[in-house]
C-alpha cells in the first residue's frame, strides 16, 4: 500500500497542532477577574469567582483605561470552551476537561461597552456572553 | 486540552473527507465506468472488494469520522445540553450527525452485504471459467439495482452532512 506519504503527513500535522498549545504566559496586572464555566437553568455561562462578580451570571467587567487587566477561565463543567474578547482581538487558548485554566491579559485603551464570549460553536447563543465595560 | 480538540478535528474531518468522497467518486464515476465493462464488471467489483478491500476502507474512515464526531458532539454540546442543541450551530451539527448516522447505516447494511456478495458471484464466475450462468446473470443484475438504489440515498445524506457541519458554525441563531 502507498500509504506512507499520507501517514506522514498526518503525523506532521500532529506535531503542528502540539506546537501550537503552548500556554500563554501570565504577565503583570493591575486588575484580575476569575470566571469558571457552568450550566445554569439550563443555559452555558461564564460564572463570577471572587470579588465583585462572586457567583454573578455573566458579570459585567469594569475596568478603566490604562489599566492591565487579565481574565481567567476555569473549566467547571468538563466541556470545551474558551474566552474571547473579539473587538480588541484577544482570545483564550481552549480549556478543556474540568478544573483547566487559561487566561488573557490585555491593557484597556479606549472606552466603551465590549462583549466578552465563547468561541466554541453554538456557546455564544446558549448563553455564554458577557459585557467589558471600559470607562475613564 | 486544546491538542485533544484538534486531534479530534482533524481525526474527524479528514476521515469524513475520506468518507465522504470515496462514495461520491464510486457513484458518480467507478460504479458507471464499471457498468460499461460489460462481464468484466463482476471482475472489478472482486478485485475492488476483495483485492483491494474497498469495504475496509470505508468502515475504518466511516467509524474514525463518527467516534471523533461523537466525541466533538460531546465536547462541544457540554453533555447534549438543550441551550446548545437549540442553537443555530447545535442544530446544525445535530441533523449532520443524523444524516451521516443514517447514512453510514445504509452503507453498512445496505450497500456493503450487496458489494461483498458479488464480489462473490464475481469469484465463482472466475472460478467456473465460463460466461455467468442466467441465475447469476440475474442475481447480479439484481444486486446491481438495490445497491444503487441504497446509494443514492447515501450519497444524498452524507452530502447533506458535509454540507450541515460545513456552515452550522456561523448559523447565528
Ligand atoms: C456521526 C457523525 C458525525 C458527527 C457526530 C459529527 C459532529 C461534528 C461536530 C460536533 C463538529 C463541530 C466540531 C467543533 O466545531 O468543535 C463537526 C465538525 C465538522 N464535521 Fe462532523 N460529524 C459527523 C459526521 C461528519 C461527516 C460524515 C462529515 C463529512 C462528510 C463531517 C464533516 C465535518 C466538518 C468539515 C467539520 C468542521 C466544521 C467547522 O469548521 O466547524 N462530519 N462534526
Ligand atoms: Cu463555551
Amino acid at each position: 500500500m502507498k500509504t506512507k506519504p499520507i501517514l506522514a503527513i498526518l503525523l506532521l500535522l500532529c506535531g503542528l497542532a502540539l506546537a501550537g498549545c503552548g500556554e500563554q504566559a501570565g504577565d503583570e496586572a493591575d486588575l484580575a477577574f476569575s470566571l469558571r464555566t457552568g450550566i445554569v437553568e439550563g443555559r452555558m455561562a461564564y460564572i463570577g469567582v471572587g470579588g465583585a462578580i462572586d457567583g454573578q451570571i455573566n458579570p459585567d467587567l469594569t475596568v478603566q483605561t490604562g489599566q492591565r487587566v487579565r481574565i481567567a477561565i476555569v473549566n467547571g463543567d468538563g466541556a470545551s470552551h474558551d474566552l474571547a474578547l473579539p473587538d480588541l482581538g484577544r482570545q483564550t487558548p481552549p480549556v478543556m476537561g474540568k478544573e483547566t485554566a487559561a487566561a488573557l491579559t490585555f491593557t484597556a485603551s479606549e472606552t466603551g461597552v465590549y462583549s466578552y464570549l465563547c468561541t466554541v460553536a453554538g456557546h455564544r447563543q446558549a448563553g455564554m456572553e458577557g459585557r467589558l465595560v471600559v470607562t475613564q | 486540552m486544546a491538542f485533544l480538540i484538534i486531534l479530534l478535528r482533524l481525526i474527524h474531518i479528514v476521515a469524513g473527507a475520506f468518507w465522504a468522497g470515496a462514495a461520491v467518486a464510486y457513484f458518480l464515476y467507478f460504479e458507471p465506468t464499471a457498468k460499461g465493462l460489460g462481464p468484466a464488471r463482476s471482475k472489478f467489483m472482486q478485485d475492488l472488494v476483495g483485492t483491494h478491500r474497498y469495504p475496509v476502507f470505508m468502515n475504518t474512515s466511516s467509524m474514525l469520522c463518527i467516534l471523533a464526531g461523537l466525541a466533538l458532539y460531546w465536547f462541544s454540546s457540554n453533555g447534549l445540553s438543550v441551550a446548545w442543541i437549540t442553537s443555530g450551530p447545535g442544530l446544525g451539527f445535530t441533523l449532520g450527525s443524523l444524516a451521516a448516522l443514517a447514512a453510514f447505516g445504509i452503507g453498512f447494511f445496505g450497500i456493503r452485504p450487496r458489494a461483498e456478495r458479488m464480489g462473490a458471484v464475481g469469484a465463482a464466475m472466475a472460478k467456473a471459467g465460463g460466461p455467468p450462468t442466467p441465475e447469476q446473470g440475474a442475481e447480479l443484475g439484481r444486486l446491481e439495482a438495490e445497491m444503487h438504489a441504497f446509494e443514492r440515498w447515501d450519497v444524498g445524506l452524507l452530502v447533506l452532512s458535509l454540507a450541515l457541519m460545513a456552515i452550522s458554525r456561523y448559523l447565528s441563531f
